[in-house]
């Protein structure tokens, strides 16, 4: 049975590794783009870094937050939005809805979710390298006292909530970039979902800046899981039982976006009428 | 009466841009509570923030507020009536500009107002209540002449914002491939949202005399707090004049460039 099941595993992973090969090529073929794309992630934390450090001057603290934590937040956002939010789901609204490139990938002997999985990897490697390094330099340049975790179990369930984080984005983002099968207009749509995702991720601010009511609403909502909740694993802010029961509700939003995927995908497949072919 | 015609132009333009967005109404009003939902947010979070500190640089919340809701003004001012000028990389590659310059009217004015984001009218409309609100409750008197200085500075920003942008479609049309630049400043534009004294001085000095987004947003915020000196005021007129001189100097420049490469 294993000697069965091997080849096509290799098979399939050489098949998006070219994909992952062919959308990096891409990306680092329009330089000035990047550049440009680097500079205006560089604004965001510094206006970010610049507005903590006029709230908090000296070595206070807020919202139960110290400096070092505060600004540890501010640059794990920054990184966390390269490996968690980083992503091309935007491209399927525009694939399905304009010049009828979507109907070649069903002809091709590809997964439309992992092709789209593969180029999102593409681009996360590249914003995690960059993102990188624009935080060393930052940390470099105004000497940011930051907050490192040194219990394992700590470090050991961020890594894993980073993973379901992955996975659910994607999820969520190839979930919105599905209602183009029903109407043409799913940009708009896009725009605002991303916009509120950013917000109940906790991309600006940490979320327990809210009253616990307004957070124990949050946390029902799949966002905090893609931000705020690893970070705060990474903090130390957060109790085992928490660990236990943030995982658990991004494993059912996962499964729950899985589903729903599957459900639209076939519904839409049905309704697709092939235009501009 | 070249004035009239140019109004007609815009109006029509304006109403041709109306009817397309009407047009596509899921993504109008999503792109219309998206641009509340984000005003709205930064809003909470200032309140938020403003529950756990009394002061952001020494200004008070409703100081905060002040700025911030200046910002929105004129932001969405230069977005409502410049948005034309993002598409200039695109009449550049297509050649489509060829056809705007043998137009008689100018060009720039064609380009900058090639799209009125109506939009933006929806956002205009609970920004104007709110600063006047955060005006009507700002915790020092404000009196007429601060009143007036505020309004002169707003539309001087304006001017500002205009003079970047004709930058920006000028090196568009030398380099054919940057208006993402426009998305750089549209960034820079956003730490304007907080007052500019939160910045470390290297940064204020390049938010004042290179991207004068604190001269355009924090100014004349500070002008109606009564805390901007008169020597910076005078500034801020002098120098929104220069930029703007520059940038239609820039224009004419940039249009020698212009190859006409793919009409």
């Amino acid at each position: 049975m294993k000697k069965n099941i091997y080849p096509r595993f290799k098979k399939a992973l050489r098949k998006y590794a070219a994909v992952f090969r062919t959308s990096l090529a891409n990306i680092l073929e329009y330089r000035a783009n990047f550049l440009v794309g680097r500079i205006r992630n560089l604004i965001v934390l510094l206006t970010l870094y610049f507005l903590w450090t006029a709230v908090i001057p000296g070595q206070g603290s807020i919202f139960g937050y110290q400096k070092a934590q505060i600004l540890t937040y501010i640059l794990g956002i920054h990184f966390l939005r390269s490996i968690v939010l980083t992503t091309s789901t935007y491209n399927v609204a525009a694939e399905i809805t304009q010049g009828g490139k979507f109907f070649s990938y069903l002809l091709r002997p590809v997964s439309y979710a992992k092709y789209w999985f593969s180029v999102d990897l593409a681009y996360k490697t590249v914003e995690v390298i960059a993102s990188s390094i624009e935080i060393a330099f930052i940390v470099w340049i105004f000497k940011i006292p930051l907050f490192f975790q040194t219990n394992p179990l700590f470090l050991f369930f961020a890594l894993i909530s980073i993973f379901l984080a992955i996975i659910l984005n994607f999820y969520l983002g190839y979930l919105v970039a599905l209602i183009a099968f029903w109407t043409p207009q799913a940009w708009g749509p896009r725009f605002l979902f991303d916009l509120l995702l950013s917000f109940f991720a906790g991309a600006f601010f940490p979320l327990d800046v809210f009253p616990e009511k307004a957070q124990l609403i949050f946390s029902s909502l799949p966002f905090p899981y893609l931000l705020f909740f690893p970070l705060k694993i990474y903090l130390g802010r957060i109790d085992p039982i928490g660990i236990f029961v943030g995982i658990a509700v991004s494993l059912g939003w996962i499964l729950a976006a899985y589903f729903a995927i599957r459900y639209i995908w076939q519904k839409g497949l049905r309704i697709y009428e092939g235009g501009g072919i | 009466m070249n004035l009239v015609k140019y109004f007609r132009v815009w109006l029509t333009l304006a109403k041709m841009s109306f009817a397309e967005q009407a047009s596509s109404r899921l993504n109008t009003a999503s792109l219309i509570a998206g641009k509340l939902v984000r005003m709205g947010f930064v809003f909470i979070f200032l309140l938020a923030l403003f529950s756990h500190t009394k002061s952001l640089a020494g200004f008070s919340l409703t100081q905060t507020l002040l700025f911030f809701m200046t910002f929105n003004l004129v932001d969405i001012l230069a977005q409502l009536f410049f948005r034309g000028i993002y598409i200039i990389r695109g009449l550049v590659q297509n050649g489509e500009l060829d056809l705007l310059l043998i137009k008689p009217i100018s060009p720039l004015f064609r380009i900058a107002t090639n799209t009125t984001d109506f939009l933006d009218m929806f956002t205009m409309i609970p920004t104007l209540i709110i600063l006047i609100l955060v005006i009507l409750r700002l915790e020092t008197q404000v009196s007429f002449l601060s009143l007036f200085l505020y309004v002169l500075l707003v539309l001087s920003g304006i001017i500002l914002a205009l003079a970047i942008h004709i930058f920006t479609a000028g090196i568009a049309v030398i380099t054919q491939e940057v208006d993402n630049l426009i998305w750089i400043y549209r960034d820079l534009m956003t730490m304007g949202r907080f007052p500019a004294a939160i910045y470390a001085w290297p940064v204020k000095l390049v938010l004042t005399f290179v991207i004068p987004i604190a001269v355009m947003v924090s100014f004349p915020a500070e002008a109606l707090l009564g805390i901007l000196a008169w020597q910076w005021i005078l500034f801020a007129f002098f120098w929104a004049a220069i930029f703007f001189w520059g940038s239609l100097k820039f224009w004419r420049f940039s249009l020698k460039y212009y190859t006409s490469v793919s009409s």
